[in-house]
């Protein structure tokens, strides 16, 4: 099956801090690509990439099969995007918005986008920026998505939303991502969304990717164990992620715990618990998280 | 129009309305303050300016705004991810602007006229200078928001858009500047826009490429705005060459002996003494000779420099007043009436010195300029019209002219001076007619005293024609002849012709190599009071061999930034093109090259292996 979004090994710098080494992952039609990573770690840099914004240093990204730094612009008209902070002429009114991207994209259904914004509430006379956020977020979704686009990019969709407005705004992404087979790549701190939309997620650290799997895959093969050594210091494990010290033990993350390895623990440990199954939002810290990584 | 194109223009219709609004409200505001009979009934040239001004300021504003409007509200990439091509986006806001600047000033002239023929200012309105002056007022302002248009859109750091503003608009002041002293005239209208249209195009252009400090600008992007940016380049460096010798030269000029006239027919050549008000009389070589005199007479400031015309001014009438060997007063020299003294003028100087000036432009533009500055309220001031019809200005109610009557139907013969090649009018105080001189005084003719019209003047040559070290021949009226060779004998003068010299070695290389051929000699006499902006004095007037470190200059610097360059890793055609680049443009070139071959474009990417992911899975092979 062709990949809809595909990075190979791109590398990118901003003056002397390296942001991406060497990303590479692909998106496929109808899957939801979710890529995460703190602050700073290249998540809009890859977005910007993608969209061919920047140029890559070394390494290639394709959309829809293009080369990004050159993207013809038939293919930017099968892409949707959502800027972080959902960026729009806050002039404008809405009708305005709705007729400026009939104007500027061809096959953007305005009628649909119309109807959608009727469905959301969303007043065609209002100004843009007397709009909430949330409101403003709706607008931009109803926009990238009213084009019928064949891959979606979001870049952080939520941010700066109550949770009110991200359950609104998940709610009518859902809507949407249900009538299409659309491929979405998008970029989020709010990892209980993800759970909820994504197949498959990224996680950056450093420039680098350190996941790229889908979802239940990860959850299978990280699992957490509480555990009281015999010598009082976390075991030096191949695959443990992280230790965390807890009153008289440790809570230590595994990677692809074996059976061999699993005895070896056992073996130093005066009280091993039972596997853990974390949530994302754990994994996340897992694996992101600084001075008490063992890795 | 595509709907795109609309749509885009329709987008900034807000910023669009606003700007247009307060530029036509301030063109119109400026013209009824400035006077609209002045302005384009006497054509006053800093009145027009002024209006240039006001509206350029604006189109500057509105540029800059429109330039970076994407990026101050941080939509660039929601606009950038559409299927347009950046440029169109771009030049669509550029047109739209650039067109609302070149309209404003022709609508604001248009209500002005409205507003003259509606409020009874005589129907002066409708005469068609004034459209040829707001099509020039109009394509300035044209190519000054093409210029901040372009430099504010150009995806560059602010250094390379601050740098690319301020070439552009140097260049359209050096286009000006070489046109002529008055920006007007259709054909330096039409190159000013053709200007303006180039910077447009280029601004699309630039757009095509995405904005990114960490990667170079493409080669091919590169090539032909580099070629603009030397040409412009050149352009600068040699017209701030030009204006830093220009200012060593008058200040060489300036610390020249006095020569003078006195009343007991003595030619005489003077220096200052300690003593205030007094002058020194020096022998040829310059040696004091003991004798003193007073200077109690007004002193001639300098208002405009001429590198090689020496022209004595005229004498005074009843006693002895010493006179700068000036060159200087761009024939600023006209008969006060009052007196009958020639008064050369200086409008920075605050005095009053009245001259009813009748400087043409450089090329010879045939319309009163900076009449204004110089008194034209004077009663004594008149026109000489075709057919040797006398007019006279009037003042009462807006200005115009009227006809004036010699006494006993005397036709008038000449005038003082006149001004401007191609003009047939002459201008004058004192007349020549065909019933002998009269002068006008209280609304009435009078006798003038023979003694005090015809006046001698000095006469004077230049034997040897060298920037640095003249010899002047001057002769008085009663055969003596005075011949002054004027040596670098200080300091002072010494630094100064240093400074000069400086000044051609900095020249551009392709325009010094044009200067050591050119006949300087035969210029200076041909065109006396030109300081060539272009062409270097020193280097066509006898110091040809500052053309070597010139060369050494040029060739060190290229050789020196194409080393640095391949430091950083440029490819050699690439490097080829820089070095060319300043061969042609010399150090001016420095600002383009720092702002766009930045370190930072140029680092080394991939530091190392790529990490590999700690978690990867497969994905499961689907048909």
């Amino acid at each position: 099956m062709t990949n809809l979004v595909e990075f190979r090994d791109v590398w990118r710098h901003f003056g002397e801090r390296e942001v991406l080494r060497g990303l590479s992952f692909a998106v496929r039609p109808g899957e939801v690509y979710a890529l995460l990573g703190r602050n700073g770690e290249g998540k809009t840099t890859a977005l910007r990439i993608l969209l061919g914004f920047l140029g890559a240093h070394a390494g290639e990204a394709r959309l829809l099969g293009e080369p990004c730094e050159a993207l013809p612009l038939a293919v930017r008209g099968r892409v949707g995007y959502v800027s972080e902070g959902h960026r729009l002429y806050g002039e404008m009114r809405v009708s305005e918005a709705v007729r400026f991207e009939r104007d500027t994209r061809p096959g953007f259904d305005a009628s649909a986008a119309t109807q959608e914004l009727a469905r959301l509430a969303l007043d065609p006379a209002a100004r843009i920026l007397n709009l909430s956020r949330g409101q403003r977020a709706q607008l931009a979704l109803v926009l990238a998505c009213a084009g019928a686009p064949e891959v979606l990019v979001f870049d952080d969709p939520a941010m700066g939303l109550d949770v009110v407005m991200r359950r609104e705004l998940l709610e009518s992404l859902i809507a949407l991502l249900a009538e299409r087979g659309t491929a979405v790549l998008f970029s989020t701190h709010i990892l209980h969304d993800v759970e909820r939309l994504a197949d498959r997620v990224g996680i950056l650290k450093d420039g680098a990717l350190l996941v790229d799997a889908p979802l239940d895959v990860l959850k299978r093969r990280i699992q957490k164990r509480q555990c009281v050594p015999v010598n009082g210091a976390p075991p030096a494990l191949e695959g443990l992620l992280r230790a965390r010290r807890l009153d008289g033990g440790y809570e230590l993350t595994l990677l692809d715990l074996d059976p061999a390895r699993e005895a070896t623990l056992r073996a130093g440990s005066r009280h091993l618990s039972d596997p853990l199954t974390p949530d994302l939002e754990e994994l996340f810290l897992d694996l992101t998280s600084g001075p008490e990584s063992a890795r | 129009m595509s709907p795109a194109f609309v749509a885009l223009v329709k987008k900034e219709r807000l910023s669009l309305l606003v700007f247009f609004v307060l530029s036509v409200s301030a063109g119109w505001i400026t013209i009824t303050v400035e006077g609209f009979e002045w302005m384009f009934v006497l054509g006053s040239y800093d009145r027009f300016e002024e209006l240039t001004l006001v509206q350029s300021g604006l189109a500057l504003l509105a540029g800059i705004w429109l330039g970076l409007r994407e990026e101050v509200t941080r939509t660039q990439e929601f606009l950038r991810q559409r299927p347009l091509a950046p440029g169109v986006s771009v030049l669509a806001r550029g047109l739209a602007g650039a067109s609302l600047a070149f309209l404003a000033p022709l609508v604001a002239g248009a209500l002005a006229i409205g507003q003259d023929l509606l409020l009874g200012g005589g129907g002066v309105g409708v005469r068609a200078e004034c459209w040829t002056i707001l099509v020039a007022v109009a394509a300035s302002v044209f190519a000054t928001f093409s210029a901040s248009f372009a430099a504010a859109s150009f995806p560059g750091s602010p250094l390379a858009r601050m740098v690319l503003l301020f070439f552009t608009l140097a260049a359209q002041l050096a286009l000006q500047s070489w046109a002529s002293s008055v920006c007007s005239g259709l054909p330096w209208a039409l190159l000013v826009l053709a200007y303006g249209a180039l910077l447009l195009g280029a601004a699309r252009a630039a757009a095509e490429r995405a904005l990114d400090l960490d990667r170079p600008v493409g080669l091919r992007v590169l090539g032909l705005p580099l070629a603009f940016m030397a040409f412009v380049s050149m352009a600068f460096g040699s017209l701030a060459v030009a204006g830093w010798e220009k200012l060593a030269s008058q200040a060489l000029f300036e610390s020249r002996p006095w020569i003078g006239w006195t009343s007991d027919g003595r030619l005489v050549r003077c220096s200052w003494v300690g003593k205030p008000g007094s002058l020194a009389v020096v022998d040829v070589a310059g040696k004091p000779t003991g004798e003193e005199l007073d200077d109690d007479q007004p002193r001639l400031p300098p208002v405009r420099y001429t590198l090689h015309g020496i022209e004595l001014l005229p004498l005074p009438a009843a006693r002895s007043l010493w006179l700068r060997n000036e060159g200087v007063v761009e024939r600023r020299i006209v008969l006060e009436a009052e007196g009958a003294r020639w008064v050369a003028s200086d409008s920075s100087s605050g005095t009053r010195q009245v001259v009813p000036l009748l400087s043409a432009g450089e090329l010879g533009d045939p319309r009163l300029v900076k009449h204004f500055e110089t008194g034209m309220e004077d009663e004594h001031t008149f026109l000489f019209a075709p057919g040797a019809e006398l007019l006279k200005f009037s003042y009462d109610g807006p200005p115009r002219l009227e006809r004036v009557e010699l006494p006993g139907g005397a036709r008038p013969l000449d005038t003082t001076r006149f001004f401007g090649s191609t003009q047939e009018w002459k201008l004058g105080g004192a007349l020549d007619t065909t019933d002998g001189a009269w002068m006008y005084r209280d609304g009435a003719w009078v006798r003038p005293a023979p003694e005090l019209y015809h006046q001698p003047r000095l006469g004077s040559e230049i034997l040897v024609h060298d920037p640095l070290r003249p010899l002047q021949r001057v002769s008085g009226p009663n055969g003596v002849v005075l011949d002054i060779p004027h040596p670098l004998d200080s300091a002072r003068r010494k630094l100064l012709a240093g400074w000069m010299g400086l000044s051609a070695v900095l020249r551009p290389l392709p325009l010094a190599l044009l200067s050591a051929g050119f006949d300087y000699e035969r210029t200076a006499k041909e065109r006396p009071d030109e300081f060539l902006l272009l062409l270097d004095p020193m280097l066509g007037g006898g110091y040809a061999w500052l053309l070597g470190p010139n060369v050494l200059l040029h060739v060190g610097l290229a050789w020196a930034v194409s080393r640095e360059f391949a430091r950083r890793g440029l490819d050699p055609t690439r490097r080829r093109r820089w070095v060319l680049a300043y061969l042609v443009a010399g150090m001016w070139i420095a600002a383009w090259c720092a702002a766009l071959e930045t370190r930072r474009a140029w680092r080394k990417s991939r530091s190392g292996p790529a990490p590999a992911a700690l978690v990867s899975a497969a994905r499961r092979a689907t048909a």
